[in-house]
């Protein structure tokens, strides 16, 4: 480890060649997602980032139980590459080459180059797999569109990087500096997502491991300092936002929809753990059947390190991965993408696995002469190889005939449709845009309830009436059984009266809102069924502008 | 061979061998109690109606029409005479015959590799050959539910009379050569019965016999080397006469000879020319659930093909080599036709998996000898996420078979995962309750006609009733293929369908999958007159009544 970590100091041009064709590489295969439409988060959070350029607020202007960050990084992709949908794959892909180029560094650092270049590799291949756009239905989502540009997709740099960073400090140089970029790195992760703290306390054990491990000696002054300035790095990561929201006003209607009522929701669900259980295996291994070799190698490299080579960076790694592990489970839902943040704690303990199993150099006909155990695990890589070109053929061929103009836009975009497992349709959805913009002024305002369409607001780029842009959480079971959403509801009914759009789409038949019957007798008494689309989509028209009056 | 775990290793009385072969059957017996329950898959169907034909005197092309070699017919029938004419006796079929597969897979490895690989390859057989991948349909990554897609099905019979002519030529090196040639060739011909594929391993027997007689002791013997290849080509031949006969003093050597030489080669293309998805999509199907067995498998034969070239190592290497190629072979790569590479590959599991691990004298030891080794540790954690895997993806099959059992779900509820469509046409909950509907209207020697179907015949024998054609599967009739549609024999087959099914006019109608104003639509058919004819014919005399999973029955008016 010594000799490698020497070698630390000078970067070489064959390395600047590797590390440039693995990020080069991470792009490449990320092509395909160019061309994809937009998936139904995605289509919330361009709403509000578009919105967030125009002077408007999240939660304020635009209900959503999401924490804030996502949506200034939607608006911040627009400002750099245009409000249009392709600006959301275009971020994607920068982010993910730059976290393939952050594993590299990490796992340089950690162990040595080839370690390195394993775990980017690992990380750069499997973290573009079609399965992490499972949803609940299961295998519902065709190609990436439903993943990409998610919350945790920004997250996985700023994790890494925070563990860049703690590595950096605890070997000495610039140590506090890097402590505190450590910790301000990990607040933005928070700002995120919340269940990201459980990382955050891989810091901070990391930090502490003289205070747990007896043998590890560290004056107590300074490991408060390093504490100090860990902890105060990550609260100045999330000042600017809270001061943000006080100043404009918004900071109680944050609160009141991330916290209030979100708990009112999620701390009222009565768990029943045996299927929470069932569901968390089933979703993790049909998850796990592209990217089984990461899994493996994960536990297989934990165990070895357990029993074997228990140094605290190693150990750090473990404690990262099952923090990941604990992420997903925190969500309780386990759909495709929050498994995005297992990839780079499992790349990395993947990477070195690799080298540490066949060495840094392979020769085939040792192998299999001599090393049936490392033939064996060349067949498990070669046989994950098979599985996820299987799952992944579609996805590229699709996109190589839409851009060689062996199918129309249409057929490709048919493949974006997940209705009726789950009521996203993105053909359904594009077609009732286009229709909306043949048909209103850009001054008209429209309305889509239920499901969570907001890309119909996008690409007809008419303005809801109402801060619901997507409203299925208003109707659900769960969601809107809740008191504060029964005063959700009167909000959008005041709304809709107020501010009549020209058109209502209605996301399956109106009848299924029958229950709700405010709302309903609203839309039934002044509002005309004018064209049926395709997945239960309804578009009804205003009866004022049916009659011709205005 | 280094030790693996050394339990079974210390039993060395012979009784032991047998207790452990008990609880193996007892084990395998058990896991495999919800195939009881299981109805019939769509080939299952066609095969139990001819089966049942035949015991009721109806002969095999000639009066029901078949693309299917015949030996699976013969098989059913000979189930139905055993343990009556019902669904489950196919299933007791499938179970005895997996019994005694686990015995010779048990056997076999003892004599080569020991008990410890005994056990191994054992247990890998029995759980991973009753698992659900088998169930797939070779393309989009689709499979059925639970196992009842391809219980009973041909390759499920091949399996152990494969293993049972390895087994031999395993002997042959000990005992009477003549006479294991002869009983060897007896058994692929048996195989052959229910895929012409069978005759790559009559040709790898061949192979091989050839070679240990040119180079055994007595050195080069022309006349020695003849004589095997004419016993086992003899004994392959000997098995059909009886089926020839029976074919010949029925006058229906000329319907075999039409249907499984003439009429099968001409929809061959419809499956072969190994389009890449399907191949990559069918062994990710199976591969997805016993991927442990692949790993071991691959990893075994190379280090046998460079570290341990014994005789009976290479023939075990070559086994699963030529097995590999009768999968291939076919080009459709549906779940069932992997079963024919469980036994060889659980053989070399239990050959590889004590090789590659360190041994122990306890458990404790045993984990931390492997765990101080990196790649020890991965084999490990991969033989334990291979069967966790498992564990999950079956979990709702042995559930769903346990609440029916224990009577907390009604047969009907049970039936409803049964249902293919619209991936398959087959659907066995819709069909079941047409067979309820039909056995509650229709009178006495009514009879049912079926245009389109592919499996339905379940009806038939559900419900007792007569078909109105000798098409009891009639979906090739009309491919979307152009040019297998016009295909001389497919539309005279076609026409004879439709002039049946007018002239007797049957009280009930079904068409299945596509409605019959589409299916006369179909581009390689809607220039047919004969089709257009039926369809006039329908619309003037039926009335419809549809059931769930696209089922059109046509009541006559």
């Amino acid at each position: 480890m010594d000799k490698n970590r020497k070698s630390l100091d000078g970067v070489r041009v064959k390395e600047i060649g590797f590390i440039f064709c693995l990020v080069a590489f991470a792009g490449v295969l990320r092509i395909p997602s160019l061309t994809q439409p937009l998936g139904p988060d995605q289509g919330i959070m361009a709403v509000i980032g578009q919105g967030i350029l125009n002077g408007k607020l999240p939660y304020r202007d635009y209900w959503e139980m999401g924490s804030p960050a996502v949506f200034f990084t939607y608006a911040l992709m627009f400002k750099l590459f245009g409000i249009r949908m392709v600006a959301i794959p275009i971020t994607d892909i920068l982010v993910s080459m730059l976290t393939t180029l952050l594993i590299y560094l990490l796992g340089r650092l950690v162990w040595n180059r080839e370690a390195g270049y394993a775990s980017a590799l690992f990380f750069a291949f499997f973290s573009n797999g079609v399965r992490l756009g499972m949803h609940a239905g299961g295998d519902i989502a065709f190609g990436t569109f439903w993943y990409i540009a998610q919350r945790e997709t920004f997250m996985l740099p700023l994790i890494v990087g925070s563990f860049y960073c703690i590595l950096r400090a605890e070997r000495g140089g610039k140590s506090l500096w890097m402590l505190g970029w450590s910790g301000f790195l990990s607040g933005l992760t928070f700002i995120y997502k919340f269940p990201s703290l459980l990382i955050f306390f891989c810091l901070l054990l990391y930090l502490n491991k003289a205070v747990l491990i007896p043998r590890v000696k560290e004056r107590w002054d300074g490991l408060l300092i390093k504490n100090f300035v860990l902890i105060s790095g990550f609260v100045l990561a999330l000042a600017p936002f809270v001061l943000f929201f006080i100043s404009q006003g918004a900071f109680h209607e944050m609160t009141d929809v991330i916290f209030k009522y979100v708990y009112s929701v999620y701390g009222n669900i009565e768990h029943n753990y045996l299927s929470i259980i069932k569901m968390a295996l089933t979703r993790t291994f049909f998850i796990a059947q592209e990217n089984f070799i990461l899994w493996i190698f994960f536990i297989a490299t934990s165990i070895y390190m357990i029993f074997n080579e228990r140094s605290k960076e190693n150990l750090l790694m473990v404690l990262w991965g099952l923090a990941s592990v604990l992420f997903v489970i925190s969500h309780r839902e386990f759909f495709g993408y929050h498994y995005l943040m297992v990839f780079p704690p499992f790349s990395m303990l993947a990477g070195y696995g690799i080298i540490k199993a066949l060495g840094p150099r392979i020769n085939l006909r040792e192998i299999f002469t001599e090393e049936p155990g490392k033939a064996f695990i060349i067949f498990a890589i070669l046989a994950n190889l098979v599985f996820f070109a299987t799952l992944n053929y579609m996805h590229y061929t699709k996109f190589y005939y839409y851009v060689t103009g062996k199918i129309s836009q249409e057929e490709y975009y048919a493949f974006f449709d997940a209705y009726p497992k789950h009521d996203y349709s993105f053909p359904a959805d594009y077609e009732a845009a286009r229709y909306i913009v043949n048909h209103t002024e850009e001054t008209d305002r429209i309305f889509v309830l239920g499901g969570t369409e907001s890309v119909i607001y996008f690409l007809s780029q008419r303005t809801s009436p109402s801060r619901f842009i997507f409203s299925w959480v208003l109707f659900s079971r769960t969601h809107g059984r809740v008191p504060q959403a029964e005063t959700y509801r009167q909000e959008l009914l005041t709304d809709l009266r107020r501010k009549s759009p020209k058109y209502i789409v209605t996301i399956r038949p109106l009848d299924t809102f029958e229950q709700f019957s405010d709302i309903y007798s609203f839309i039934r008494n002044h509002y005309l069924l004018e064209k049926k689309l395709q997945d239960d989509r309804f578009l009804y028209v205003d009866r004022k502008y049916e009659a011709g009056k205005i | 061979m280094t030790g693996f775990y050394t339990l079974t290793e210390n039993m060395k009385p012979e009784k032991y061998k047998y207790l452990i072969l008990t609880l193996l059957l007892a084990f395998t017996l058990l896991i495999r109690l919800p195939i009881l329950a299981e109805p019939w898959g769509a080939d299952q169907a066609g095969y139990g109606y001819i089966a049942k034909g035949i015991l009721e005197g109806k002969v095999p092309y000639k009066d029901m029409y078949d693309l299917t070699a015949y030996g699976i017919f013969f098989t059913f029938a000979l189930f139905f005479k055993l343990f009556g004419m019902t669904m489950v006796s196919a299933h007791i079929g499938h179970l005895i015959v997996s019994l005694v597969t686990v015995v010779l897979v048990y056997l076999l490895t003892d004599r080569l590799y020991g008990r410890n690989a005994a056990l191994i390859s054992g247990l890998c057989y029995t759980i991973f050959s009753n698992g659900l991948a088998f169930s797939g349909f070779g393309y989009e990554n689709k499979s059925a539910w639970g196992t009842y897609w391809y219980l009973s099905q041909r390759e499920v019979f091949m399996a152990p009379l494969v293993l049972g002519a390895v087994f031999l030529l395993i002997l042959r090196e000990k005992r009477n050569g003549m006479f294991v040639d002869l009983i060897n060739g007896l058994l692929i011909g048996l195989a052959a019965f229910y895929k012409v594929t069978a005759v790559l391993m009559l040709v790898l027997f061949i192979l091989i016999v050839a070679r240990e007689e040119s180079v055994g002791i007595e050195g080069f013997n022309l006349k020695r080397i003849v004589g095997a290849i004419l016993l086992m080509v003899f004994g392959f031949t000997l098995i059909q006469l009886p089926f020839l006969y029976y074919f010949w003093k029925h006058d229906a050597l000329g319907d075999v000879y039409q249907a499984l030489f003439v009429h099968l080669s001409s929809y061959a293309k419809l499956s072969r020319g190994l389009r890449i998805e399907t191949l990559f999509s069918g062994h990710y199907s199976v591969m997805r659930e016993n991927l442990i067995l692949w790993l071991f498998a691959f990893a075994s034969l190379l280090h046998i093909l460079f570290k341990d070239r014994s005789r009976n190592n290479l023939l075990i290497a070559l086994w699963t080599l030529v097995s590999l190629a009768m999968v291939w072979g076919q080009g459709k790569f549906f779940g069932y036709h992997f079963i024919l590479i469980v036994p060889p590959f659980a053989i070399l599991t239990g050959y590889g998996l004590p090789i590659f691990l360190a041994s122990g004298s306890g458990c404790k030891e045993f984990l931390m000898n492997n765990f101080s080794d990196i790649r020890k540790t991965f084999i490990l954690v991969t033989v334990l996420f291979c069967l966790a895997g498992f564990g999950i993806s079956d979990y709702e099959y042995y559930r769903r078979h346990a609440l029916y059992f224990m009577g907390k779900m009604p047969q009907q509820e049970y039936y409803e995962v049964f249902s293919e469509f619209p991936t398959h046409p087959y659907s066995f909950r819709s069909d079941y309750r047409i067979a309820q509907y039909l056995k509650e209207k229709a009178l006495p020697g009514e009879k049912l006609g079926v245009i389109f179907s592919a499996g339905d015949t379940v009806i038939h024998f559900l419900t007792g009733m007569e078909p109105v054609t000798r098409f009891i599967q009639s979906w090739y009739l009309f491919p979307s293929d152009a040019s297998l549609a016009a295909n001389p024999i497919t539309a005279r087959l076609r026409d004879e369908l439709v002039d049946q099914m007018i002239r007797t006019a049957p009280r009930f109608i079904l068409c299945v999958h596509i409605p019959l104003e589409k299916l006369v639509q179909i581009p390689s058919v809607k220039d047919d007159p004969g089709m257009i004819r039926l369809y006039e014919f329908v619309k003037a005399h039926y009335r419809l009544e549809t059931f769930p999973d696209n089922r059109f029955l046509f009541v006559k008016l």
